[in-house]
C-alpha cells in the first residue's frame, strides 16, 4: 500500500481578483521509501501541493475537493490538533530557502528541540547531517548558507519521519552546497529509510535524486514516469520542451542544442481554457484550446494528459512506485553540471 | 485561539499575486483612495474644518468674546444649540472662530516647517559630503528633545503669545522631517535618471527643482497632511496650558481649560471643544494616511 | 558586547553636547536683560542696584564672550549647578530632583497602561485579522491616535471623579491617585503601539518561518509566542524610546490637570513666571532623561535581536 495516496487534489485561492486553482486536480501516490521528483516552473503549484500535504495552505486558500490519505488515514478535513501531531512526526519539510525559514531570534537548538522534544541530543541530530554539534548554539545568521539548510534538513527529520518532503532543497543556496545538500539529501534518505518528495525545477537534480517524476503545470499533473524511461523519452510535449531546455544531464549525455520553451509561462490568475500548455505548445491542434485533455494512463503507472497521445486506457488505474531503485545514488557528480541544470 | 491561528499566513501563491494587481499612477491612486473609507471620512472632516475655518465668522450666531453673564453654564437649547461658557459666551460661536485661529495656525507652521524641513533635506541629500554631515549633525541635536518639550521650553524663554508658540513649535519640529526628506532625495538620487539629468548638463539647481523635488513631492505632502494634524493638538495643548492665545481669543485647548473648573456643573462645555480637536485630529490623520496608501502603495517611503 | 555599549556611549557624547549647547542659547533669545530680571527677583523693592546685576551676571555666568560664558555655564552643569530658581531662590537641581520622582512614577505608570492595553490589543487585533476583534481593536487605536491627552484626562475625571467619585482627581497620595493619570498618559499612547504591534504581527505571521514552525509540528500558541510575537516586537522595543519623550511630553498636560508635583507641573509653573533657569533646568534634564532612555534601549536592544546582537560583536 501506498504510503501517501493524493487524488484529486484542488487547492484554490479565491480572491477579490478571481479564483486561482494552485492544485487542479492533481493525483499522485509515493510509496514507503521512495522518491518522486516533482518538477515543473515557478508558480505550477509545486509548493502548494506540499502545503497541501501537510495541511498549511495559506488563506484565502482552500483545499475544496480530493482526498490525501496518509498511512492510510484521511487528512483532508482532519482536525488542526491532529495534523499538528503528523508534522515534523510522520512527515518533515524542508523549505526552500533556509534562511527565511528559520526564525532569526531563536538559535539553530532551540529550533531543533521543538521538532524533537525538550531532551533531544541536539548535536547528534546536527551531526546527522554532517554539521559540527558546536553550531547548535548559534543563530541561523552566523551560519552559513549551506549549513544553514542541512540546519533544516535536521529540523525536518529529527523525529526521523516516514515522509520527508523538500521543496526546491538547493536553489538558495551555492553551487557548491548544491551538491553537499543533494547528497546529504540522498544519503539520508537512504540511511532512514523513509519515502521523499523532492520538488525542483531542476530536472537535472530530479533526475538525479527520484524513482518517479511529476511533471506540473499551472496546478495540474503533465505527465508522470519511472526516473528512466522519463528521461529516454517523455511523452507531454511540455516534458519534452523541458527536457530538452535542460542543459547536461548525466544519465543521457546528449549533446546538441539546448532548445528553450518558446513564450512566457502563463500566470496563475489567467490559466489558458483546455489545456492549460496549448498557448506555448509546438503541436498543438484546434482542440487544444478548448477541451481539457484526460489523464492517459498506461499499466506500469505512468500517464499523461494531452490529446496528441493516443490513450491506451482511461482513468482510474493505481499508480504503482517507480523501479530502478538502488542505482540512484551515482559517485558525486561535478559541481557544475549540476548547477547547469536549471531551467531558466 | 486555535481556530485564529489555524488559518495564518503563509508565503507563496496568495503573497506572489499582489504586485501585480497595484495600479500605477495619479488615477490609480486616487481609485485606491476612493476605496479607502476611513480616508474619505477623513477627506470629509478636514473639509469641514476648512469650511468653518473660511466661513466660521459669518457662520457664527454670536459675539464670541461677549457673552451674557447671566446666560452662563446653559445646555443645549434652541438659542445656544451646544450651550454656553462660565462668561455665557456661546460655545458654537467660539468653536467656529476657534476653527479658523486652530487652522490657520497650525497651516502656518506646517509650512514654515516643511519649507525649511525641504531646503534642509534636499540640500543635504543632494550636496552629500561635509555639508550633509553638517546639516544631519544639526538635525541630530534637535531631535534629541523630545519636540512638544522643547517647544515649551523656547516657548518660556520667548514669553507666551500665539506669534511666538507658533515660532516655537516651527524651531522643534522641523528637524524630523528634514531627515526623511534627506532620506527621500537619497533614493531618488541613487536612481539613472538624475545621472541622465547630471550628464546632460542641468544644473544642480534645475535638477532639484524638474527631478528631485517632484520624485519626493508625494512624501512631502503626506508629512504636510499628518503634521497638520499634529500642529492643531500641539497647538490646543499649549492654549491649554496658557501659553499659546491669550485670553478672550476663541481657541479650542483655551475652552478646554475654561470649562476644567464648572467639571460637575456643566461638563458640555468640556465635551464640545474637547471633541471638536480630537475629530479634526483624527481627520487629517486619516486623510495622511490614506494618501500616503494610496501614493505609495508598497509602503516603502514615510 | 562591551565594545557595542562602549562605542553607543562614546556617540552619546556629542548629542549631550549638543543639548547643552541648545539649552544654553535659549537663555539669549529672552527678551531683555536675564540678569536684570535675575537680580531683580532678590532686591529689595525690586530695584537692584548696579553692584546687584553684576553680581547676577556672574551668577548666570553672562560675562566675557560667548563661548567663554557657554564654557562657565556647561562647566558649573557638569557639577550640577545649574543656578538657582528666580521664583524660589533655591537650587535647580535640587528643585528639579525634589519633583523627578513623582514624574518618573507616572511615566512608569502610563509606560504600563500601554503595556496592559496596547500591545494585547494589537496582539489580538492580528490574531482576528479583519474580524470583529480587530475591528475593534483597529476603532480603539483611531480614536487613540487622535485624542488629546489633556481631554482624556478632563474626561476621566468627570467620570471617575465627579459622576462615579470611585478615584481622587487631583494630588499624589496613594495608589488611587495614581490610576487617572497613569491611564490619561497611557492610553493616548496605546493607540499607536496597537497599531504597530497589529502591523508588525501580521508581518511576522506572514513569514516563511511561521510556516516552518508550524510543519514541525509546532502549536498555536508556540507559534503566536514564541515565532510571531518575539519577532514582532523587535520594532516596537525601537519604539520605546521615541514613546518615552511623548509620555514625557504628556506628563506636562497631566500633571497640570491633576495636580501632580513633578517636574511638568514645575515647568508649566516656572514658564508661567519667567524663571529662566528652571526652564533650562527642566529641558535639560528632560532631553538627557530621553535621550539616557534611548541609550538603555539600544544596550537592551542586541538581546531582542540577535542580529544586532552579533553585528556588534562582530565589529568590536
Amino acid at each position: 500500500m501506498a504510503l501517501l495516496e493524493v487524488r484529486h487534489l484542488t487547492t484554490v485561492f479565491r480572491t477579490p481578483f478571481g479564483a486561482v486553482r494552485a492544485c487542479d486536480d492533481v493525483s499522485f501516490d509515493v510509496a514507503p521509501g521512495e522518491v518522486l521528483g516533482i518538477v515543473g516552473e515557478s508558480g505550477s503549484g509545486k509548493t502548494l501541493t506540499a502545503l497541501s500535504v501537510l495541511g498549511l495552505v495559506p488563506p484565502p486558500g482552500r483545499i475544496e475537493a480530493g482526498s490525501i490519505r496518509f498511512a492510510g488515514e484521511e487528512l483532508v478535513g482532519t482536525p488542526e490538533a491532529r495534523l499538528r501531531r503528523l508534522r515534523g512526526r510522520d512527515i518533515g519539510m524542508v523549505f526552500q530557502d533556509a534562511g527565511r525559514a528559520l526564525d532569526p531570534v531563536h538559535t539553530i537548538a532551540s529550533q531543533l528541540r521543538e521538532a524533537a522534544g525538550k531532551r533531544a541530543d541536539v548535536a547528534a541530530l546536527l551531526g546527522r547531517v554532517g554539521l559540527d554539534g558546536r553550531l547548535a548554539s548559534r543563530y541561523p545568521h552566523e551560519l552559513s548558507g549551506g549549513q544553514r539548510q542541512r540546519a533544516m534538513i535536521a529540523i525536518a527529520i529529527a523525529r526521523t519521519p516516514r515522509l520527508v518532503i523538500a521543496d526546491e532543497p538547493t536553489t538558495a543556496v551555492d553551487s557548491i552546497s548544491q551538491v553537499q545538500v543533494l547528497h546529504e539529501l540522498a544519503r539520508i534518505q537512504r540511511e532512514l529509510g523513509c519515502a521523499l518528495i523532492v520538488i525542483s525545477h531542476n530536472l537535472g537534480l530530479i533526475s538525479r535524486l527520484a524513482d518517479r517524476v511529476l511533471v506540473m503545470y499551472l496546478g495540474r499533473v503533465m505527465e508522470q514516469n519511472a526516473v528512466r524511461p522519463f528521461v529516454a523519452g517523455p511523452r507531454h510535449p511540455y516534458a519534452r520542451a523541458l527536457l530538452a531546455a535542460t542543459p547536461a544531464l548525466d544519465l543521457d549525455r546528449r549533446t546538441g542544442r539546448l532548445a528553450g520553451i518558446r513564450g512566457l509561462p502563463a500566470r496563475m490568475i489567467e490559466v489558458p481554457p483546455g489545456c492549460p500548455f496549448h498557448p506555448r505548445c509546438p503541436d498543438a491542434e484546434a482542440r487544444c484550446s478548448v477541451e481539457v485533455p484526460a489523464w492517459r494512463a498506461h499499466a506500469d503507472g505512468s500517464g499523461a494528459a494531452c490529446h496528441l497521445l493516443d490513450a491506451p486506457a482511461p482513468l482510474p488505474s493505481p499508480v504503482t512506485p517507480g523501479q530502478a531503485q538502488g542505482e540512484r545514488f551515482a559517485p558525486a557528480p561535478p559541481a557544475a553540471e549540476i548547477a547547469d541544470g536549471t531551467l531558466p | 485561539m486555535s481556530a485564529a491561528v489555524a488559518g495564518l499566513g503563509t508565503p507563496g501563491a496568495a503573497g506572489e499575486l499582489t504586485p501585480y494587481l497595484i495600479e500605477t499612477g495619479a488615477q490609480g491612486a486616487l481609485r485606491r483612495f476612493a476605496r479607502n473609507r476611513l480616508a474619505v471620512l477623513g477627506a470629509v472632516i478636514v473639509a469641514c474644518v476648512v469650511f468653518a475655518a473660511l466661513c466660521g465668522p459669518w457662520l457664527a450666531p454670536y459675539d464670541p468674546i461677549n457673552g451674557d453673564i447671566l446666560e452662563r453654564h446653559q445646555g443645549f437649547s434652541r438659542a445656544h444649540p451646544l450651550g454656553t461658557d462660565f462668561l455665557g459666551r456661546d460655545q458654537l460661536s467660539r468653536l467656529l472662530h476657534g476653527a479658523r485661529a486652530s487652522f490657520f495656525a497650525a497651516l502656518a507652521v506646517t509650512v514654515a516647517v516643511i519649507t525649511i524641513a525641504t531646503v534642509v533635506g534636499v540640500t543635504a541629500g543632494y550636496c552629500g559630503g561635509a555639508v550633509d554631515a553638517a546639516l544631519m549633525r544639526m538635525v541630530d541635536m534637535i531631535l534629541a528633545f523630545p519636540s512638544l518639550i522643547l517647544s515649551l521650553a523656547l516657548i518660556g524663554f520667548l514669553g507666551p503669545g500665539l506669534d511666538k508658540a507658533l515660532v516655537a513649535m516651527t524651531l522643534a519640529s522641523w528637524a524630523g522631517f528634514a531627515r526623511i526628506i534627506r532620506g527621500q532625495v537619497l533614493a531618488v538620487r541613487g536612481r539613472s535618471f538624475i545621472e541622465v539629468a547630471e550628464c546632460a548638463g542641468g544644473t544642480p539647481l534645475g535638477i532639484i527643482l524638474r527631478h528631485v523635488l517632484p520624485n519626493v513631492s508625494s512624501t512631502i505632502v503626506v508629512l504636510a497632511t499628518l503634521d497638520i494634524g499634529g500642529n492643531i493638538l500641539a497647538l490646543a495643548g499649549l492654549s491649554f496650558l496658557g501659553l499659546g492665545l491669550r485670553p478672550p481669543a476663541p481657541e479650542w485647548g483655551r475652552m478646554l481649560f475654561d470649562a476644567k473648573p464648572y467639571l460637575d456643573r456643566q461638563p458640555l462645555e468640556m465635551f464640545v471643544p474637547g471633541l471638536a480637536i480630537a475629530i479634526t485630529v483624527l481627520g487629517f490623520n486619516l486623510l495622511g494616511d490614506g494618501l500616503r496608501d494610496a501614493l505609495d502603495p508598497s509602503g516603502e517611503a514615510v | 558586547m562591551v565594545g557595542y555599549v562602549a562605542r553607543r556611549a562614546l556617540q552619546i557624547i556629542p548629542v549631550v553636547i549638543g543639548i547643552s549647547v541648545i539649552t544654553w542659547l535659549m537663555m539669549s533669545l529672552a527678551p531683555g536683560d536675564a540678569a536684570e530680571i535675575y537680580a531683580r527677583q532678590f532686591a529689595e523693592n525690586e530695584r537692584p542696584t548696579p553692584a546687584d546685576i553684576e553680581r547676577a551676571r556672574k551668577e548666570l555666568a553672562l560675562e566675557g564672550h560667548p563661548i567663554e560664558q557657554y564654557l562657565r555655564w556647561a562647566g558649573r552643569a557638569v557639577h550640577g549647578d545649574l543656578g538657582r530658581s528666580f521664583r524660589s531662590g533655591r537650587y535647580v537641581v535640587r528643585e528639579i530632583m525634589i519633583y523627578l520622582p513623582a514624574t518618573l512614577q507616572l511615566t512608569a505608570s502610563g509606560a504600563l497602561v500601554i503595556l496592559v492595553i496596547g500591545l494585547p490589543m494589537g496582539v489580538v487585533a492580528a490574531l482576528y485579522h479583519n474580524r470583529w476583534p480587530d475591528v475593534l481593536a483597529r476603532f480603539f487605536a483611531l480614536l487613540g491616535v487622535g485624542l488629546p491627552s489633556f481631554w482624556l484626562a478632563l474626561l476621566l475625571i468627570w467620570l471617575f471623579a465627579v459622576q462615579l467619585q470611585w478615584l481622587p482627581s487631583v494630588g499624589r497620595g496613594d495608589w488611587r491617585n495614581l490610576i487617572l493619570p497613569a491611564l490619561a498618559l497611557g492610553i493616548v499612547g496605546s493607540g499607536s503601539y496597537t497599531r504597530l504591534l497589529r502591523a508588525t504581527m501580521l508581518d511576522a505571521l506572514s513569514q516563511e518561518y511561521i510556516t516552518a514552525a508550524r510543519a514541525r509540528g509546532v502549536g498555536p500558541a508556540g507559534v503566536v509566542i514564541r515565532h510571531a510575537l518575539r519577532n514582532a516586537l523587535i520594532p516596537v522595543v525601537t519604539k520605546f524610546g521615541l514613546t518615552f519623550g511623548a509620555l514625557l511630553s504628556g506628563a506636562v498636560f497631566v500633571e497640570t490637570i491633576f495636580s501632580w508635583p513633578g517636574v511638568g507641573k514645575f515647568a508649566v509653573d516656572s514658564i508661567s513666571a519667567k524663571d529662566y533657569p528652571s526652564v533650562q533646568g527642566f529641558v535639560l534634564f528632560a532631553s538627557l532623561t530621553y535621550v539616557a532612555a534611548n541609550f538603555l534601549i539600544d544596550v537592551v536592544y542586541p538581546l531582542i535581536d540577535p542580529r544586532i546582537g552579533s553585528r556588534a560583536r562582530a565589529s568590536a
